[in-house]
């Protein structure tokens, strides 16, 4: 939640240059497979960027768990999640453009089994590469606002890796 | 007209360009661990309370005391040994289970005497003792020592196994040395014979254990030799308890040309319990020589295989002991209807054309043609043209048979295998 505190007072801080600035919150369920086990976890995601050409952009971002996700008295959440990554994006057609981040992200996942006798709690955090692919529409009755949609994959070369499937809405600070 | 969204090239390879030097950035900067977790779930699924570590057991010295309590002594190793260790778990009801060694937490308490492998895989590095261990989801495994030190045996300290043995079945037997150092270790490289080979055999030697299998009723000897200086004898007693044998199938029946495995099961009256035990590798297969009809092997691994040769019948017999323990049952040989008739792979009549030059034939037995009984090239398959020479000409090699068109016409190739022979027509055209 610190994260989301420092980001937030991040993007404030930033609204005062014109168009180059932007910061989006997202929410987004993830997926997680391991141990022949599914998780569905859900998470908010902020972020802030800057573009620094047109159509490329860098951004810090940070997650932070919402809801865990249970199955088979196993417990798991993507707890939270920071990094950087580059977003590279489309030139837009009809307010529609494609976008691409690719970046380092450390995500931290947190298990807990349990079958009423005591519960084991299991923390590690991953350090890897995030890809995401979306689709985004600028809206056009207010034109500093989008609204997106997104992949995104946490990959840190382990069983641990994260798939997510979000939708988020966009600020481009005027 | 609606138009989807364009990107153009020099977008799409400054794109690519970023992408790809962001994938170099974030490259080589991954970690993490996802083992705990996969660990914490099998815990959990196999209620696991204890866990322990064992080295193979064919490397702990053990033997049973007169008071027929086991005795452990401690692990002693060469530098340079490895060992495999493997894990054991028991669950909340107090189950003993296999768990698998694979990418685990193995601890090593001294890691300049020994290092383990992800994998449980001991390699002692140097004189010292270690202390192995292993961690799975949380749960900490008790310690099991072992001590590196080299030494060279001194004398041998015993053969163990057990003292009393049935007729033909296998009982394991290990050899313990004393080292020079005081240690007491399992000895490898022995050299086992047996007193008296009628009345016992050894096999099976496997790392430091080897199976004897004793054939008669008596008292035999077997004695463990180590670097050709060391000797000493261990007198086993062999019980006639071996009552029946019995053959399986009661009534072999066996095609010509092929085989059928036969088993031998010793029924053994011990402590007024009557059990069955397989032996049908202990025991020695007969049949009446010149019997013509089928044959028994008698090797390790095909011990009770029989090959039907002709059609007939025949005895089979297992024996222990030279005046011991004998099951015979009849054994019947029937025909093979894959092996009766000739069958080409071609239909006749073969229509080919002068230009094509050669033509490959193959035959089999049977009523239609099947390659698992091809006879083409065997020794004992005879071809040749019965009309037409001027037409075609045979040529038999080693491993196929083709024919060479000569001229336009038609001609006859007979083949002959045993008591059967084809013909085929040829049209050359």
């Amino acid at each position: 939640m610190r994260w989301l505190l420092a980001l937030f007072i991040l993007m404030g801080s930033m609204s005062a240059e014109a168009n180059r600035f932007y910061g989006e919150f997202q929410f987004g369920v993830a997926g997680v497979r391991h141990s022949e086990l599914n998780f569905y976890p859900s998470f908010g995601s902020v972020s802030a960027g800057l573009f620094v050409q047109k159509d490329i952009g860098i951004e810090i971002f940070a997650d932070a768990g919402i809801a865990h996700y249970s199955t088979s008295d196993v417990n798991l959440e993507v707890k939270e999640a920071a990094g950087v990554a580059l977003r590279l994006q489309s030139p837009a057609t009809r307010n529609v453009s494609a976008f691409v981040l690719i970046g380092f992200v450390s995500y931290l996942v947190e298990q807990s089994v349990g079958d009423g006798q005591g519960v084991q709690l299991v923390q590690e955090r991953f350090e890897g590469a995030r890809v995401s692919l979306g689709l985004q529409q600028r809206l056009v009755r207010y034109p500093g606002l989008l609204v997106a949609a997104e992949y995104r994959h946490y990959n840190s070369d382990t069983q641990i890796s994260v798939d997510s499937l979000g939708l988020s809405v966009r600020v481009h600070f005027k | 007209m609606s138009r989807l969204p364009v990107v153009d090239l020099p977008v799409i390879n400054l794109l690519l360009r970023c992408s790809l030097l962001a994938a170099l950035v974030v490259m080589g900067a991954c970690s993490g661990d996802a083992r705990p977790f996969e660990e914490s779930i099998e815990v959990s699924q196999q209620e696991l309370a204890t866990l322990s570590v064992h080295p193979p057991a064919n490397e702990v010295a053990s033997f049973v005391d007169d008071a027929g309590e086991p005795q452990v002594f401690p692990l002693f190793v060469d530098v340079g040994q490895q060992l495999q260790f493997s894990i054991r778990g028991v669950n909340a009801a107090g189950e003993q289970f296999t768990m698998s060694g694979i990418d685990r937490t193995w601890v090593v308490s001294n890691p300049e005497v020994a290092s383990m492998s992800a994998n449980g895989l001991l390699t002692s590095l140097s004189e010292g003792v270690a202390s192995i261990g292993v961690s799975i989801g949380g749960i900490d495994s008790t310690f099991y020592t072992v001590n590196v030190r080299n030494s060279s045996i001194d004398t041998i300290a015993g053969i163990y196994g057990d003292p009393s043995a049935e007729r033909c079945l296998a009982e394991p037997y290990t050899a313990l040395g004393l080292f020079l150092d005081g240690s007491t270790r399992v000895l490898d490289n022995v050299e086992w014979t047996v007193s008296d080979p009628e009345s016992a055999f050894t096999k099976n030697q496997v790392a430091n254990t080897i199976d004897l299998v004793a054939i008669e009723t008596g008292s035999i000897d077997l004695i463990a030799n180590v670097d050709g200086a060391q000797s000493l004898a261990r007198s086993v007693v062999v019980n006639d308890s071996l009552t029946k044998i019995e053959i399986t199938p009661s009534e072999p029946r066996v095609r010509v040309g092929e085989t059928l495995s036969t088993t031998a099961l010793g029924v053994y009256s011990i402590n007024s319990n009557e059990l069955r035990f397989a032996i049908t590798s202990n025991v020695v297969w007969q049949m009446p020589e010149n019997n013509g009809a089928a044959s028994v092997s008698n090797a390790t691994t095909t011990a009770g295989l029989v090959s039907g040769i002709n059609e007939g019948s025949t005895i089979l017999s297992a024996q222990c002991g030279m005046n011991g323990v004998v099951a015979q049952v009849p054994v019947e040989v029937v025909a093979n209807p894959n092996l009766q008739g000739l069958a080409f792979q071609q239909s006749s009549p073969v229509s080919l054309s002068l230009a094509t030059g050669t033509y490959e034939l193959a035959v089999s037995t049977g009523s239609s043609y099947n390659s698992t009984y091809d006879v083409s090239t065997k020794t004992a398959t005879t071809w040749e043209v019965t009309s037409g020479t001027n037409v075609v000409s045979i040529n038999k090699g080693s491993d196929e048979v083709t024919i060479s068109l000569l001229s336009v016409g038609d001609a006859t190739v007979q083949v002959n295998y045993g008591n059967y022979s084809a013909t085929i027509t040829i049209s050359v055209k």
